[in-house]
């Protein structure tokens, strides 16, 4: 049977068929009549045998086992859809690749985004206080935007005595003394710096 | 006027030592790879007096979000090299000085080793990676009501080594 021609009995068996194409159809397939004598007579024991009002237990199972099997048993014809609207295959890969970039960009954002603020703060690799009196503790301080190293347990410097300030602007080593003289803007000397053999410092103020 | 072979390799030694050592000299820069800015801070919750130099601005409020004091008066400053061979000494204060090992630098920053001294003694030491724009707040010592903080930033090197 032609494809036209099953079409055809489908609109009759829906009744949208008229009279002069329902002929025309039976005298082409006359073993057609039959079939639908026998079809009405299998709906009409099936009406006696079963009430009409019986639920279907599992309705949901049940519509869902229909629909699945219909599809499987109904495929698109001519391949599926895609052949129907041969644009919707090339925008179904355009769209996936789309979402694909998408993905990759919000992921590159969000990695370029972590590496940005992990990678462009200071970091503590390591600390160590070699007074047992004393702790340190690191922590990053968001809203200052600073690592801050937390000492304690240090000495307090008595309020009476003088915290004295250098403002050095360049200086002169001497290697062979091991020392260095700082001065001010003015080129005048303030304070020297000697380092003894073991590593120990020494400032001397010139000023005081 | 013939000149002696021996007078010839002399003069040669020795304008070749000069001008090595002029270059020596202006290449002080090149064996360093940044300048560190270290400053002594005392953190006050009263207001400075004018004759006390206050920190920059914006210095000022990254503290106040750090620390529970809402002035802040420069102390000391000092900014130096970082040498890439030996050490280098940043000395704001006797109070608080640091000394500065360079381990080379790393993406974005320099990678040192700190002593934090106080008059003889280390305070604290510590192998940092430090960064542009990215502050190190050391906390001191009370002083009173206040307290003392060392700070610490990388700086790019200037052209004449400062």
């Amino acid at each position: 049977m032609k494809e036209s021609d099953q079409h055809r009995v489908t609109r009759w068996i829906d009744g949208e068929l008229t009279d002069e194409d329902i002929r025309d159809l039976l005298e082409q397939y006359p073993e057609l009549r039959e079939e639908k004598d026998a079809a009405h007579r299998v709906g009409d024991l099936l009406r006696q045998e079963l009430p009409a009002d019986a639920e279907v237990p599992n309705p949901e199972f049940f519509n869902d086992s229909i629909l699945r099997e219909a599809i499987e048993e109904e495929p698109y014809p001519q391949g599926g859809p895609a052949q129907m609207f041969p644009i919707f295959e090339r925008m179904k890969w355009i769209a996936v690749a789309g979402c694909a970039a998408m993905v990759l960009a919000l992921c590159g954002i969000g990695i370029n985004a972590w590496n940005k603020t992990a990678d462009s703060r200071s970091e503590i690799v390591s600390v160590y206080t070699p007074n047992p009196n004393h702790e340190a503790s690191v922590e990053y301080n968001g809203g200052a935007d600073a690592t801050v190293v937390t000492l304690s347990g240090l000495d307090a410097v008595p309020q009476s005595d003088i915290v004295i300030g250098f403002f050095p602007k360049t200086s002169e080593t001497n290697r062979a003394l091991a020392s260095t003289t700082y001065f001010t803007e003015d080129g005048e000397p303030i304070l020297v710096l000697t380092v003894n053999a073991f590593g120990l410092p020494t400032i001397r103020p010139i000023s005081l | 006027m013939r000149i002696s072979p021996f007078f010839s390799c002399i003069v040669t030694l020795l304008v070749s030592s000069l001008v090595f050592a002029e270059d020596a000299e202006n290449n002080n820069v090149q064996w360093s790879d940044a300048a560190v800015w270290g400053a002594m801070v005392r953190g006050t919750n009263a207001e400075l007096l004018p004759a006390e130099r206050k920190i920059e601005a914006e210095l000022s409020e990254r503290l106040a979000k750090a620390f529970d004091y809402s002035h802040f008066e420069l102390v000391g400053e000092h900014t130096q090299l970082v040498y890439r061979e030996y050490e280098s000494w940043l000395l704001p204060s006797r109070e608080m000085y640091l000394r500065i090992d360079s381990k080379g630098p790393v993406d974005g920053g320099m990678s040192l080793h700190l002593q934090l001294w106080r008059d003889t003694n280390i305070l604290v030491k510590t192998d940092v990676v430090l960064r542009y724009d990215s502050p190190l707040f050391i906390t001191g010592p009370k002083w009173g009501p206040d307290q003392l903080f060392f700070i610490l930033e990388l700086r790019q090197k200037a052209a004449d080594g400062s």
